[in-house]
Parts: structure tokens; C-alpha cells; sequence
């Protein structure tokens, strides 16, 4: 699914990470754990694409393809989800439309037909429901007034919308409170399968183990290390 | 370096898809512009006496003017001499299946619905190509309401006291140069006028093409409203790409009387010019409104991408105690474009309310300025204002500038002035591009949100067209 081989990040002069190598195969789920600093978010920023970072690998494929050769919304359409851990505010831009446009890429870009946007609508309706979130909040600008909390379970709803091949959950726990994260919890159990990935970025060791994972690795001074 | 990171340098976009020029056969003046030049237009447009003195009078006044250089432009000076005053299609059309059938593909390929068969479900077109009106749709069920839509022409051989009684009541000729200068010659232009207790039934439109080279268009609209009535009117504008520059000089008055309501619209996109500044449209307009009744309501919304040079400040004269003014406005510029645009609210009445939405988005190395004045009169007691200004800056080389004056002379006035300057953020485009939307779709989307407040207060019917134009507007933008 997605192989990194020696990777180095740097801002300015100042390493980040320091020849990062790793590999996910289909059907694994992963956990990362680290202390602040330690690089993890970096590792999410980079695959994700854009920035300031500069960035070189020896190799850094998803499915097999170049991922330094890739645009972010070309990775995000090749079935590749990176949370993001702080996420912004667009004023007057709102969910509906925002994530209307970003579906009718992907169908365009698996050379389908768009799709009906009473389809769209009833499929947002029902994942609104699902993380909880009032159903005027479609309607609304992106993260516009939203608390933390609210910010992370509209990101769950972006993963469970666009159901990617690989995830990468940067912290998506944090902020959530206990009932939420449960359902986090629930809902990456049922999202794995054969063919999807994830990847669990967390700073919260008990609810990390919670989750089962098939591997665990800790970030530490730019450096990943797996346990067994 | 990372292929993932995009730098935001502006590069410019050339395509301006209504460049393209028609081949009639024009009746067209020979340039200059002198008294002899105004006396035969208006023998040509076989007008009433009281018309052609209005036209010396501004005439010569307009020969004692100095062209204003307040404005935040750059301007090359202006060889009025050099201009065509008058350009007509050759061939008169009594109906438009009459009308040149050049004319008639230019506005087909323009998407302007005209023809009998293909009309605009409930909206009403007014086309004018560059100094007369063409062609105006469903006259005849409008006026079984009561409702008069046709040129300006027509409007003086058929209603000459209407006009008589309202022209230059709003602008007078002596209000600037511009407005001298149009109503000295100003060729064609629309008329409305909407009687007592009618809601008009149709959406209002006008269409207006500059299509011959060195040829000033100058035209002149006026919409009464009467007691108790509403319209709803939009203008939309376009022009071939040509590399010299076209003066375009209008005028619009708007006079609401008591509990009446004109929402007026614009879409503006003249030829911008090429992205060394060569050519565009020169936009120099005038437009006000008066809200003469009680309780009336004059609402201005504009969308302005087009023209090189753009001077216009839709303003609201509140006089009716009671009466509330808007004025909602999105000026995009790019390439070499300037603008400089914004409103006037003259609170007079009692009472008075305006609210001001300006949305100024400026790319490459274009300037966008916008300039208010909120003037609230000694016994305009209880006035109340909103006024909100944003500027949103795409690039490195772009530059937009806020002049908001603010002159009150009351105790009572609430005035709330807020302005924000912002960059377009790398941070929001990146948060969609990882979503799998495009660089040009995410700018796309980001100005269109911001936008959003707007955009809302156009008709419906052409909210979708809209988009449209921002899209081509934006394309080319972001590198």
C-alpha cells in the first residue's frame, strides 16, 4: 500500500525527520505514538504533499506510484486520506458545496459520471447524523464557529465520506470526548478490511491500545521505531 | 523539493471569451465631438426640443471641465476628439426578425436569449449594440401590467414628460465630467417605468455590447417606480477584444416613490485588455438612486470583473424618511486592471437605514480600491448603518486600498464600519487540495465562499452564470 524508505524532512536547516523507512501493507492497521515534537505530524504532513518541508526519500510510493511525483489532490484522489489535525476555517465556503465538489472530482477523476446531488445530500445527511453533528452545519461555512471538538468529528466525517484506501488518522482522537472516541474507535474497527489501511496517529497510549493494532511504532526525535 | 507544495506566483490569463468582433455595416460618425456633432445626433433620433437644450446646456458645461484625478488611478489622458459619438447598425429593424442576422449570432454567442423562440423563461432582455437598442423581449406582456420596458429612444417618442419630468434628477449634468459628457451625447440606453401597486412580473435585463472600434458608448438608463411597486433589473456587459482602449461613459438614475423597491444588478465584464495593459474598456459610470418615497428601497448589487479602468460608485440618496439603501459589491481584478469603486449613502430622511457589503478580490498586478462615504444629514435623526469592507489579495503583486469616510452630523447615528485585508490563504487551499479538489478549483471555491454574502442578493436566474464567470474570471490566477 504505501512503502517510505529513508525519508528526511527538513525546515530551514533544522532536521525533522531522519531517515524514516516503513511499509503498510493492504488490510493493516497501524499505531503511532510519540511525544510532542517527535516528528509524527510531520510524517502525516508530507504524505499528504504540500508545504514548505523539504522533503527527500530514496523511495516513497503509495500503490506503487511516486508519491514526490504526486499533487495533494492527486494523492487525496488516488484513495489517500490525511486528517488534518488542526483544521482551518473558510469563511462563506460550506460543507455542502465544498464537499459536493470534492466527490464530483473523484467521479471525474475515476472517469465516472457525477453523481446525482440528491445522492450526495442524502449520503451527507446520514453521516452528519452519524458523528452527531447538527444537520444545518452542512449549510454552514467550513468550520466556521466550531469548537475543537466539532472541527475533528467533521474530519471523521470527511474519512467516512470519501472511505479512502489508506487513512492516515493524524490525532483525530484528540479533542473528541469519551462517547466520541469510542465510536472512533468502533468505526476504524469496521473501516478495516483486505484492502484499506490505517494508520493511527495518537497521543493517547490507552485508547491507542484499545484499538488492536497489528503493529505499533513510536516516533522519537525524528527517528521511527517498531515494537513487536 | 516536494512536487506536493505549489507555489502561488500569478501568471495572466489571456482568453476573454466574448473578444469576439461582428461585421455589420455601421452608420457611424465621423470623430469629434463638437455642438454640431450633439445637434445632429438628436435630429437623427428625431428628439423633442426640451432634449436637445438639456444636451447643449450639458455640452457646454462639459467644455468648462477638468477631467477629475482623485481617484487611485492610472489613467493615459483621453483624446475625446479622437472618438466616434454615434455608431449604429446600418439596417433599421422593425422587429427583431427583422434585425441583422450577424447581430442576432453575436448575441446568440453570447448566450443573450432574443428571439421569439428562445427567450429566457421570465426575465426580459433589453439588448443594445454599441449606440442603439437592437431588440427588447416581451414588450407587449409588460405592458399589460402596466409595466414600460424599451430604450431610452423610444421612452422620449413615446413618454417624453416621464422623461422630461425625471431625466437629471438623480445626476444632474453638472454632478461631473462624465456625466456631462454622457448627457451631452449619450445615444440609447433603457427605460423603465413600473405604475402604482405593480409588482413587475418579470425580471428586467439589459444587454449591452460595445462592438465598433473607437467608438465611445454612452448610454443612459432611467427607472421610476411608483408608489407601492418593485422591480427587479440586472445589466450585463461585454465587449470585443480590441488593443485600443473604448470609452464607456453611463449614466443610470433610479427613483423609487413612496414603499417602493428597484433591486438593481450588474454584471460587469468589458474587455479587461491584455495582460501588458494594452486596450480594455475605459468604465467611467454614474449611477444613483433616489429613494423620493417613504419606506422606499433602492438596492445596488454588483459583480464587476471586467474593463481596464473602472470608476463607478453606486450611491443612494435616502430622502424618504424611513428608507434603506444597499449596496452589495464583488470587484475582481487581475492582469493590469484597476479599480476604483464603491458608494455613496446620503441619509436625509428619518430613520434612514443603509447597509454596504464590498467584496474586492485583486490578482496580478491589478489595483482594486474601493472608497465610501457615509453622510448622515443634521435632522436625519435614528440613521443606522452597517458598512463591511474586504480585500483579499491574490499574489505578490497585487495592491487593494480602502478609502471609507464617514461624515455625521447627528447625535443618534449607529454606525458600524468594519475592514478586513487579507491574503488568500495557503493554509484553506491546502486543506481542499488534500480533499482532492484542484489548485484553480480551491481558489475557485475559496473567493466564491467569500463571496458567498453577495452573491446571494442576485436573481436567481443568474446566480449560476455567476459562477461561471468567476471561474473563468479566477482561471490562470495560481500558478
Amino acid at each position: 500500500m504505501l512503502k517510505v524508505n529513508n525519508l528526511c524532512v527538513q525546515a530551514g536547516d533544522h532536521p525533522i525527520l531522519q531517515g524514516v523507512s516503513f511499509e503498510i501493507l493492504p488490510g493493516e492497521l497501524i499505531v503511532l505514538t510519540g511525544e510532542n515534537g517527535s516528528g509524527k505530524s510531520t510524517l502525516c504532513s508530507v504524505l499528504s504533499g504540500g508545504g514548505e518541508l523539504s522533503v527527500t526519500a530514496d523511495e516513497m510510493t503509495f500503490q506503487n506510484k511516486d508519491l514526490q511525483n504526486m499533487l495533494s489532490n492527486e494523492r487525496a484522489l488516488q484513495g489517500l486520506f490525511v486528517s488534518s489535525q488542526e483544521p482551518v476555517v473558510i469563511a462563506g465556503l460550506s460543507w455542502r458545496v465544498f464537499l459536493q465538489a470534492a466527490l464530483q472530482e473523484r467521479q471525474k477523476s475515476l472517469g465516472e459520471e457525477p453523481l446525482e446531488v440528491s445522492e450526495i445530500n442524502t449520503k451527507l445527511e446520514k453521516l452528519i447524523e452519524l458523528v452527531r453533528m447538527p444537520s444545518e452545519t452542512l449549510d454552514r461555512g467550513i468550520n466556521e464557529g466550531h469548537s475543537g471538538g466539532e472541527k475533528k468529528r467533521m474530519e471523521m466525517l470527511q474519512w467516512l465520506l470519501f472511505a479512502p484506501k489508506l487513512s492516515v488518522l493524524d490525532e483525530l482522537d484528540a479533542g473528541l470526548d469519551q462517547t466520541a472516541k469510542k465510536q472512533l474507535a468502533e468505526l476504524i474497527g469496521k473501516a478495516k478490511n483486505s484492502e484499506r489501511s490505517i494508520l493511527v496517529v495518537s497521543h493517547d497510549a490507552a485508547w491507542a491500545d484499545s484499538l488492536q493494532a497489528d503493529q505499533k511504532w513510536t516516533m522519537q526525535g525524528g527517528k521511527l521505531k517498531k515494537q513487536a | 523539493m516536494d512536487k506536493g507544495s505549489n507555489n502561488l506566483t500569478p501568471h495572466l490569463n489571456e482568453e476573454y471569451l466574448p473578444g469576439f468582433s461582428t461585421n455589420v455595416e455601421q452608420d457611424v460618425f465621423a470623430p469629434g465631438l463638437s455642438e454640431d456633432v450633439i445637434r445632429m445626433l438628436s435630429a437623427k433620433k428625431n428628439e423633442p426640443p426640451f432634449l436637445l437644450a438639456w444636451r447643449l446646456k450639458a455640452f457646454e458645461y462639459w467644455e468648462k471641465c477638468n477631467i477629475p484625478n482623485w481617484a487611485n488611478l492610472k489613467i493615459d489622458p483621453i483624446d475625446f476628439q479622437k472618438m466616434s459619438y454615434f455608431a449604429a447598425p446600418k439596417k433599421k429593424a422593425g422587429s427583431w426578425e427583422e434585425v441583422d442576422p450577424e447581430i442576432k449570432a453575436a448575441f446568440a454567442k453570447l448566450g443573450i436569449p432574443l428571439s421569439e423562440q428562445k427567450r429566457l423563461s421570465g426575465v426580459a432582455v433589453d439588448a443594445i449594440f454599441d449606440s442603439v437598442s437592437v431588440a427588447t423581449t416581451y414588450q407587449k406582456e409588460l405592458e399589460e401590467h402596466g409595466v414600460i420596458f424599451c430604450s431610452f429612444g423610444e421612452a422620449v417618442q413615446r413618454f417624453p414628460e416621464i422623461v422630461e419630468k425625471h431625466l437629471g434628477s438623480v445626476v444632474s449634468y453638472m454632478d461631473n465630467p462624465y456625466a456631462a459628457l454622457n448627457a451631452a451625447v449619450f445615444s440609447d440606453g433603457s427605460f423603465v417605468y413600473v405604475p402604482k401597486g405593480v409588482d413587475c412580473p418579470l425580471e428586467l435585463s439589459t444587454y449591452f455590447r460595445i462592438n465598433a472600434a473607437d467608438t465611445g458608448q454612452f448610454e443612459r438608463t432611467l427607472i421610476v417606480v411608483e408608489d407601492d411597486a418593485t422591480v427587479s433589473y440586472l445589466e450585463g456587459c461585454t465587449a470585443p477584444t480590441r488593443l485600443s482602449t473604448q470609452l464607456h461613459a453611463a449614466v443610470v438614475e433610479l427613483v423609487a416613490m413612496d414603499r417602493a423597491t428597484i433591486r438593481y444588478s450588474t454584471v460587469q465584464n468589458w474587455f479587461p485588455g491584455s495582460s501588458e495593459g494594452k486596450g480594455g474598456v475605459y468604465n467611467f459610470v454614474t449611477k444613483r438612486g433616489l429613494c423620493k418615497g417613504v419606506n422606499s428601497r433602492i438596492s445596488w448589487t454588483q459583480v464587476e470583473v471586467g474593463s481596464a479602468i473602472t470608476w463607478k460608485y453606486p450611491s443612494c440618496i435616502l430622502r424618504g424618511d424611513n428608507s434603506v439603501g444597499e449596496f452589495y459589491s464583488v470587484a475582481i481584478t487581475k492582469g493590469m486592471q484597476q479599480a476604483d469603486t464603491g458608494t455613496k449613502m446620503i441619509h436625509l430622511g428619518k430613520g434612514t437605514r443603509s447597509t454596504i457589503i464590498s467584496k474586492g478580490i485583486s490578482a496580478g498586478k491589478s489595483r482594486n480600491t474601493f472608497r465610501g462615504l457615509i453622510k448622515v444629514a443634521p435632522k436625519a435623526m435614528g440613521v443606522r448603518v452597517y458598512s463591511q469592507c474586504d480585500s483579499m489579495l491574490i499574489g505578490e503583486n497585487a495592491e487593494a486600498t480602502t478609502y471609507p469616510n464617514i461624515d455625521v452630523a447627528t447625535n443618534d447615528a449607529q454606525i458600524e464600519h468594519e475592514a478586513t485585508t487579507s491574503r488568500i490563504s495557503e493554509e484553506q487551499l491546502l486543506f481542499l487540495e488534500r480533499r482532492g479538489i484542484s489548485r484553480e478549483a480551491a481558489v475557485h471555491l475559496v473567493v466564491s465562499g467569500y463571496c458567498r454574502e453577495v452573491f446571494q442578493k442576485l436573481p436567481f436566474e443568474f446566480a449560476a452564470e455567476v459562477e461561471g464567470l468567476l471561474s473563468m474570471t479566477l482561471e490562470g490566477t495560481v500558478g
